[in-house]
C-alpha cells in the first residue's frame, strides 16, 4: 500500500512537473511577437518563474565563460585615482589583450602597490588570478560549451548566440564556420526580430563565406529592425558596421545604383563613414553634400 | 584526615539587571568527611543545584572556598577522584553507552585496557550489556541514568556526587541505585547527593544537610533524627517553614547564634 | 605528560565527533550532492557539448569547496552551544579537564571533522574526474593542504563565535564571514598608496580579518596554474595555526569564567 502510494506521488509529481514545463518551455514554432526577447517568458504567468531561472542560469554561465577565457583572471573597472596614477591594466599585454578597454584591472594590486605586504604575497601566490598582471586569453574552445549551455538555458540570449558564433570562427578553423551559422541560425529562428543577429549572420556570410547575396539580404532585414527601435536602444557603433557591411556587399554585387543610394543614406546617419565615401570615389561620383542628400532621400 | 568536601562560606549570586544579585547560595558551610553519605536536602530552588554545581566548577562561586579532598575546585585535578551524575541523565544522542563510557574514560586520563576492563564490568552492574551498542537517543530516560550511573563509577572515585539522582528510576531502579551506592560506600566511597526524596535520604544517608533560601539550616544525623522525631518529612516540613531547626535546644541555639 | 594528555583528550573529541557526523549522515548527503554536481555537468557530452573539462572541473571543486565550508561552519558552530544547551556539557566538565582543554579538543573534532569530510568529497570528484579522463594534477595536494589550514581557521573562529552567540547566530555570521571573506580584502585596495605607516597599520589588522579565500586553492587547481611555492605555504602554516589559536584564546576568555 505505501508502495503504490509512493508511486502514485511519484507518476503525479512527474505529471505536473512535465505540464509545468511543457507551458513555461518555449515551443519551436512559438516565436516572440514583441521586441523584447524575454516577452515570451511574461505570455505565459507558469513560464515567467522557470523563465527568470532560465535566464539567471544562462546569465550565469556567461559570466563563469568570461572568466574561463581570460584564463580566471578575474578584472574589474579601474578607479579614477588608479589610471592617474599608473596602476597595470588589462590593456598592457601583448597584442591578444590590448583589445581590452583602458580601465580594466585585477582584484589586487601588484606588488609596489599593494599596502598589505605579507598578505598581498601569499594572495598573488595562491590566487594569482587576481593580478591583473597574470592576465592572458585562454584556448577559446573552452568556453563555447557554455554558449551551448546558455542557450539551451535561455534561447533568448542573443549575446550568447553573438559571441558563441565569434568564438566559433575566432578558432579559425573551416569545419567549424557550418556549425556557426548553424549556431546562428538557431539563435534567429528564437529571435526573429533580433537586428544584432541579422548582422552577425550578414557579416559571416560576406566576410567568411563571400555569399553576397545571402549577405545583403539580412544586412538589410538587419538594417530595417534597428531603424525601427528607438535610437537609444541601438549600439550606433554595431549600426554603422551593418551600414558599412551592406554598402561593400552592394560593391561586390556590382549593384551601382543601390551601393550609390545605400551609401548615400549612410552619410546622412555617419557623416564621417569611410565605407560610404569610398564607394563615392570608385564610382567616380562626387561626395553630395549632406543638405542635397536628405532632399533626395526617401 | 582530609575531609572530601570542605564548603566555607560559600556564595553563588546570579545578577539581575536593575535588580541586587540573586543569591542562590549565602553564606554556606559544612564539611563532608570521607566514607559518609551525606544527603543534601532542599525544596526547590533553595540552593542545591547551584551548590552542587559550584562544587564541580560549572558555576563559579561570587566568594567563599569549595575543596575537594584538599583541592580548590577551580583546579580540575580537584575533580580527578570524583564522579559526578547530574540530575538529568543527557549524553550525546549519536554515541552508544559504549561509546559514552570510552569517551568519558579517555578525559579521565584513563589506559585504554583500564576503561576496556572497566565498561564491561560497570555495563553489567547497570544491566546495560544488551544496549551497550544502540545510540542513546534510543534509550528511555531511566536507561540514559543507568549509563550516567555508570560513568559516575568509571574512574574508581573516592567521592561520588549526585543531583536528584533518583529522579527518572522506577523503585526498582531506586532500590538497586540504594545497594549500589551502600556497595560503594563499604568500599570506602563519600557520596553527597541532593534530592526531593526524603524517603530515599532516610533509607541510605548517615547525615542530611537542609538548605533552605541558600543557607543552611540544619545538619544532622539519620541516627538522631530516628531518635528524636517520628517522621522525617514533619521534620523537613517544619524546618522549612519556620526556617528553623525544631530540633535545636536553647544552648544549640546560643552556640549557632554565636 | 601534558601533550600526551592533551592528546588523549583531543582524541576522545574527535572520534565521538567523528562518529556523530557519519550518523547524522550530513556528510553523506554532501557527498551525493558533489556527486551528482559532476556528473550533472559531464552529461552535457552526452548532448554532443564536448571540451566540458575546465566546466566540470570547476563544478566539481567549487561544489566540494563549497559544501564543506558550510558542513565546516555547521560543525564548529554547535560544538559548544549544543553541549550547553543538551546539557551534556556538565558530564564531559566533571571530568578532570580544564576549560582550555575542552575547547582545544572541541576545536580538534570540528577540524578533523572538516578535514575528513572534505577529504573524502574530493577524493570522490578526483576519482570521478579520473574515469572521466580530466585528473587534477599534483597541485590537488596543495589544495587539499591549505584547505585544511582554512578550517583551522575557520573552526578557531566560529567556535570563538559560539561562545558568543547561539548556535544558529554563530552559523550565520560564520558563514556570511567564510564565504565573503574575500570581500573585506578586496575593500582594502582602494585604499591605494604605498606609505610605511599604511604598512604598518595594516599588515596586523589585515591578520585579524576573515581571510578563508588565502587559504582556497580551488580555482589554481581548476585552471593548471603552477603549484604554489614552498614560502607562502610555509607562510599559510604559520598564519593558519597562529590565528586558530588566537581564536581559541579568545573562546576561551569568554568561556572560563562563564556558568553553565
Amino acid at each position: 500500500m505505501a508502495r503504490a502510494s509512493i508511486l502514485l506521488q511519484l507518476t503525479a509529481a512527474l505529471l505536473i512537473g512535465t505540464v509545468g514545463l511543457r507551458t513555461a518551455l518555449p515551443e519551436h514554432r512559438r516565436q516572440p511577437d514583441s521586441w523584447g526577447s524575454q516577452a515570451i517568458y511574461e505570455e505565459a504567468p507558469a513560464a515567467s518563474l522557470v523563465g527568470s531561472f532560465r535566464s539567471s542560469v544562462a546569465t550565469w554561465l556567461f559570466a563563469r565563460a568570461q572568466e574561463y577565457l581570460h584564463a580566471g583572471v578575474i578584472l574589474r573597472p579601474a578607479t579614477k585615482q588608479e589610471q592617474d596614477t599608473g596602476a597595470p591594466l588589462a590593456s598592457h599585454g601583448d597584442e591578444m589583450t590590448s583589445h581590452h578597454g583602458s580601465a580594466e584591472t585585477g582584484m589586487i594590486p601588484p606588488p609596489g602597490r599593494d599596502p598589505r605586504w605579507v598578505w598581498g604575497m601569499i594572495e598573488r601566490e595562491t590566487q594569482p588570478y587576481m593580478d591583473v598582471r597574470n592576465h592572458r586569453h585562454h584556448d577559446l574552445r573552452e568556453a563555447l560549451p557554455l554558449f551551448r549551455m546558455m542557450t539551451w538555458s535561455d534561447p533568448y540570449f542573443i549575446e550568447a548566440y553573438s559571441q558563441g558564433a565569434y568564438l566559433v570562427f575566432s578558432g579559425a578553423e573551416s569545419r567549424n564556420i557550418p556549425r556557426a551559422i548553424e549556431f546562428l541560425g538557431e539563435g534567429l529562428h528564437y529571435n526573429p526580430r533580433s537586428w544584432q543577429l541579422h548582422k552577425d549572420y550578414a557579416h559571416y556570410h560576406f566576410y567568411n563565406l563571400k555569399e553576397y547575396r545571402t549577405a545583403r539580404s539580412f544586412y538589410e532585414k538587419a538594417i530595417a529592425l534597428a531603424k525601427d527601435l528607438p535610437q537609444e536602444k541601438v549600439d550606433e557603433t554595431e549600426f554603422e558596421a551593418a551600414w558599412a557591411g551592406l554598402v561593400q556587399t552592394l560593391r561586390q554585387l556590382e549593384d551601382r545604383e543601390a551601393a550609390l543610394e545605400w551609401s548615400t543614406r549612410g552619410l546622412l546617419r555617419f557623416p564621417r563613414n569611410a565605407t560610404c565615401r569610398r564607394t563615392f570615389k570608385i564610382y567616380g561620383v562626387p561626395v553630395p553634400k549632406l543638405r542635397d542628400a536628405a532632399a533626395n532621400s526617401d | 584526615m582530609i575531609d572530601a568536601i570542605t564548603v566555607d562560606n560559600l556564595v553563588v549570586a546570579y545578577p539581575r539587571p536593575g535588580k541586587p544579585p540573586l543569591r542562590a547560595v549565602d553564606g554556606l558551610s559544612f564539611r563532608v568527611a570521607p566514607g559518609e553519605i551525606v544527603g543534601f536536602l532542599g525544596i526547590n530552588g533553595a540552593g542545591k543545584t547551584s551548590t552542587i554545581k559550584s562544587l564541580m566548577g560549572f558555576q563559579p562561586a561570587t566568594s567563599g572556598t569549595a575543596i575537594l579532598f584538599n583541592k580548590p575546585v577551580q583546579e580540575a585535578t580537584s575533580r580527578g577522584n570524583v564522579g559526578f551524575l547530574p540530575e538529568t541523565a543527557l549524553y550525546s544522542p549519536f554515541l552508544t553507552p559504549h561509546e559514552t563510557l570510552w569517551l568519558h574514560g579517555e578525559l579521565h586520563g584513563m589506559e585504554r585496557s583500564a576503561i576496556r576492563e572497566r565498561i564491561q564490568d560497570l555495563l553489567r552492574l547497570v544491566g546495560l550489556s544488551e544496549k551497550a551498542h544502540v545510540q542513546n537517543r534510543t534509550l528511555s530516560k531511566g536507561m540514559l541514568q543507568r549509563v550516567g550511573i555508570a560513568q559516575a563509577l568509571l574512574a574508581r572515585p573516592r567521592l561520588l556526587v549526585m543531583d536528584e539522582v533518583s529522579s527518572g528510576l522506577d523503585p526498582l531502579g531506586r532500590r538497586d541505585l540504594r545497594n549500589l551506592l551502600k556497595e560503594q560506600r563499604d568500599d570506602g566511597v563519600t557520596i553527597f547527593f541532593s534530592s526531593h526524596q526524603l524517603g530515599e535520604a532516610e533509607l541510605i544517608c548517615d547525615r542530611i544537610l537542609v538548605i533552605h533560601q541558600g543557607r543552611l539550616i540544619a545538619e544532622r544525623t539519620i541516627e538522631e533524627l530516628r531518635r528524636r522525631v517520628t517522621s522525617l518529612e514533619d521534620f523537613f516540613v517544619t524546618l522549612v517553614e519556620s526556617g528553623r531547626d525544631p530540633l535545636l535546644d536553647t544552648r544549640e541555639a546560643l552556640e549557632a547564634l554565636r | 605528560m601534558r601533550i600526551a594528555r592533551e592528546v588523549q583528550i583531543c582524541r576522545a573529541f574527535v572520534v565521538a565527533a567523528l562518529l556523530e557526523t557519519l550518523r547524522r549522515r550530513e556528510v553523506f548527503v554532501l557527498l551525493v550532492l558533489s556527486v551528482f554536481m559532476v556528473l550533472g555537468a559531464y552529461s552535457f557530452t552526452f548532448f554532443g557539448v564536448h571540451g566540458l573539462e575546465l566546466f566540470v572541473k570547476d563544478m566539481g571543486f567549487s561544489s566540494v569547496g563549497l559544501f564543506s565550508s558550510v558542513l565546516g561552519v555547521a560543525v564548529a558552530a554547535r560544538q559548544l552551544p549544543e553541549e550547553i544547551q543538551r546539557r551534556t556539557i556538565y558530564p564531559l566538565l566533571a571530568r578532570p579537564i580544564t576549560r582550555w582543554q575542552l575547547l582545544l579538543g572541541k576545536f580538534a573534532a570540528a577540524w578533523v571533522t572538516c578535514a575528513v569530510s572534505f577529504t573524502a568529497l574530493s577524493l570522490v570528484v578526483v576519482l570521478l574526474l579520473t574515469l572521466l579522463r580530466i585528473p587534477p594534477g599534483w597541485i590537488f595536494l596543495q589544495f587539499l593542504y591549505s584547505r585544511y589550514l582554512g578550517f583551522m581557521w575557520l573552526c578557531g573562529f566560529v567556535i570563538f563565535l559560539s561562545t558568543v552567540l547561539s548556535s544558529s547566530g554563530a552559523f550565520t555570521i560564520g558563514l556570511l564571514l567564510t564565504l565573503g571573506s574575500g570581500v573585506f580584502t578586496r575593500l582594502l585596495m582602494f585604499i591605494d598608496g604605498t606609505s610605511g605607516t599604511m604598512k604598518i597599520l595594516l599588515t596586523p589588522f589585515c591578520a585579524f580579518l576573515p581571510q578563508y579565500s588565502l587559504f582556497d586553492l580551488t580555482k589554481k587547481l581548476v585552471y593548471g596554474w603552477e603549484p604554489v611555492h614552498p614560502v607562502a605555504i610555509l607562510g599559510l602554516t604559520l598564519y593558519g595555526v597562529a590565528i586558530s589559536l588566537f581564536w581559541l584564546r579568545m573562546a576561551w576568555l569568554r568561556l572560563r569564567y562563564q556558568a553553565v
